[in-house]
């Protein structure tokens, strides 16, 4: 249920997010709408108008027929026992909803591109011509380094985290933590930290946007929406280092940081969502602020190009990364070797996020098994587990219940814990291997080890203990 | 000041750039003793190499329309040689402009009022 509920703080955001963004299209803006280039003479024929506010109203519509149905589809997971599936459904979700948001978008664009086509307004060899403003050219900049290192540098300080534990515990031996856990963590929040930087960087060194004739207005309006990226970029820098400072102070919390670092991430997904949606709205007053200073008449006919008006794909275009044509943000020219990498790139994820929940699946619902053969011990899961020779075992005990315990390394789902856990009875980490959901459990002590198993059922436990028992 | 660069025109791009700062300093939208950005700036601002604005500032350097220092960089000239008659290259090309205008049938008068229109246009000389 709480997995439900963190996911659903999570994740629902996003959805918000996303159709705040996608609205976007149905707004005649830059001389574009739903991502097709229309002069502003055309839009004021009436019959037109007429189409375009068609166009408009049943987008409208199905936007939120579509936001609704997202939104209720999730819910489903209340009503799932199983975690895998639940977390299966809430991750692809989020995949799904932006391919189904952009069915309205994808719809209406079509609609007025016929239109277009059938008035002959299509243009065949979109003109080159750049605009490029020449005062303060390339000297507009708000991302400085002394900004974001401290960011950086506190984030890379954080690996001595592990070792600093040991110096002042003495313990060297029983790291409350599994290490590898602690150092995934760390190195990828100092790699986001570091690309955020680079990100910043080369969004700063966009050329001054030309809205007007006038280049105190051209300047001023490039220098407002640079000072809002490099705002959302240096929060998310800080909001990422704190995270990670976060989980280094809960490391020595032992068994409560698997819970600190699942709500974390959770904390930090939502308060970046917030930064996003907080430099949107900045962004969308900038650009409202400057709507009557915009006298640049001239229109680039681009459609061509564009993919539904999302899509950029220009084998001409030496750029690799373009802004997108409505709302903010860049989009990759898939035309160019990058644009193909990071295309690559994204598919790759989806394909390895398929595979991960797979796995995820048949880790649930692959039954255990507890037996003995040829004087060993087995616990069997998706293979061998454990394998323990009676001769080794010091003691062995019959459980009805189950000591408290958190999880080092491995899986802990309702029906499933698997791996090395830290079991507060014992003051030390124990391997298990059992369904929490049983009865009937074992213990067993031989010199270098505590193990606790349990089989598919109570009966197959209490079959192996009793073949153990001396 | 607003430059246009179009890389599929036949004109090459530093003479594009060329023409339009002197465009520029004739109708005031670029001030005498202004700054002009750095070769450096420039070149990545439109997206060329910067030999292709380092020639575009040389040009103009010959010309005697900027003048360049190390400290500052290129500036708009404050003052520029007076002459009265056009030279040699730019009469050859006003014949060319006169021959085309004269083929499409345009009149004299036409042609004149044209010119007169285009001159003055924002220009100001500084003696």
């Amino acid at each position: 249920m709480w997995i439900n509920l963190l996911m659903a703080v999570s994740l629902y955001p996003v959805l918000l997010v996303l159709y705040f963004s996608v609205k976007a299209p149905a707004k005649y803006e830059n001389s574009l709408l739903f991502g097709i280039t229309m002069k502003k003479e055309w839009l004021e024929e009436p019959e037109v108008k007429a189409l375009t506010e068609e166009l408009k109203r049943q987008y409208k519509k199905e936007l939120r027929i579509y936001t609704l149905i997202c939104a209720l589809v999730p819910c489903v997971c209340f009503f799932i026992p199983y975690l895998s599936i639940q977390l299966t459904i809430w991750c692809m979700w989020v995949f799904v909803i932006i391919v189904v948001l952009m069915i309205p978008q994808i719809r209406a664009h079509k609609k007025l591109m016929q239109w277009k086509k059938d008035q002959g307004y299509m243009v065949e060899e979109a003109d080159n011509a750049m605009y490029v403003e020449l005062r303060e050219a390339g000297q507009i900049r708000r991302v400085k380094l002394t900004q974001y290192l401290p960011s950086i540098l506190v984030s890379i300080v954080a690996v001595i985290n592990p070792f600093v534990y040991r110096m002042a515990t003495g313990n060297a031996d029983n790291d409350p933590v599994n290490n590898s856990v602690y150092y995934i963590l760390w190195a990828t929040l100092v790699v986001t930290n570091v690309a955020i930087y680079l990100v910043a960087l080369w969004m700063d060194k966009r050329k001054t946007e030309v809205i007007s004739a006038n280049s105190d207005v051209n300047v001023s309006y490039t220098r407002a929406k640079k000072q809002t990226w490099n705002q959302l970029w240096l929060r998310s820098s800080y909001l990422a280092t704190a995270l990670l400072t976060v989980l280094a102070a809960t490391y020595w919390l032992g068994d409560r940081f698997v819970t600190f670092m699942i709500f974390g991430t959770c904390v930090y997904g939502l308060v970046q969502i917030l930064l996003i949606g907080a430099a949107i709205r900045r962004k969308t007053f900038i650009d409202k602020v400057y709507q009557d200073k915009r006298d640049f008449e001239y229109v680039k006919d681009e459609d061509k190009y564009w993919i539904w008006g999302m899509f950029y794909y220009n084998p001409h275009d030496t750029r690799s990364m373009v802004d997108t044509r409505y709302g903010m943000g860049t989009t990759v020219n898939m035309a160019r070797p990058l644009g193909k990498i990071l295309d690559g790139v994204a598919v790759a994820s989806i394909l390895f996020c398929a595979v991960l929940f797979a796995w995820v699946i048949r880790e649930e619902f692959t039954p255990i098994e507890l037996r003995m053969a040829d004087g060993y011990i087995e616990a069997v899961h998706t293979g061998v587990e454990y394998r323990i020779g009676t001769g080794e075992i010091e003691s062995v005990t019959l459980l009805d219940k189950l000591p408290r315990m958190s999880k080092s390394r491995g899986n802990g789902m309702d029906t499933l814990l698997e791996g090395t856990f830290y079991v507060r009875d014992e003051g030390q980490k124990c391997e298990v291997l059992l369904n929490p959901e049983n009865s009937c459990f074992i213990r067993l002590e031989t010199t270098d080890m505590i193990y606790y198993f349990g089989g598919f059922d109570d009966a197959q436990t209490m079959e192996v203990y009793l073949q153990v028992i001396p | 000041m607003v430059i246009v660069i179009n890389d599929t025109l036949d004109i090459p791009i530093y003479q594009q750039l060329r023409n339009q700062i002197v465009q520029g300093i004739s109708d005031g939208r670029l001030e005498p003793g202004e700054q002009l950005p750095t070769v450096r700036a420039l070149a990545q601002e439109i997206g060329v190499n910067t030999m292709t604005v380092s020639k575009a500032y040389q040009m103009l350097k010959q010309e005697g329309y900027i003048y360049t220092d190390r400290r500052s960089g290129a500036r708009v000239r404050t003052s520029f040689h007076k002459q009265e008659t056009l030279s040699e290259e730019n009469r050859e090309r006003l014949k060319q402009v006169i021959s085309e205008a004269k083929v499409c049938g345009m009149s004299k008068e036409s042609f004149l009022e044209e010119c007169a229109k285009l001159y003055e246009g924002g220009m100001n000389y500084v003696d």
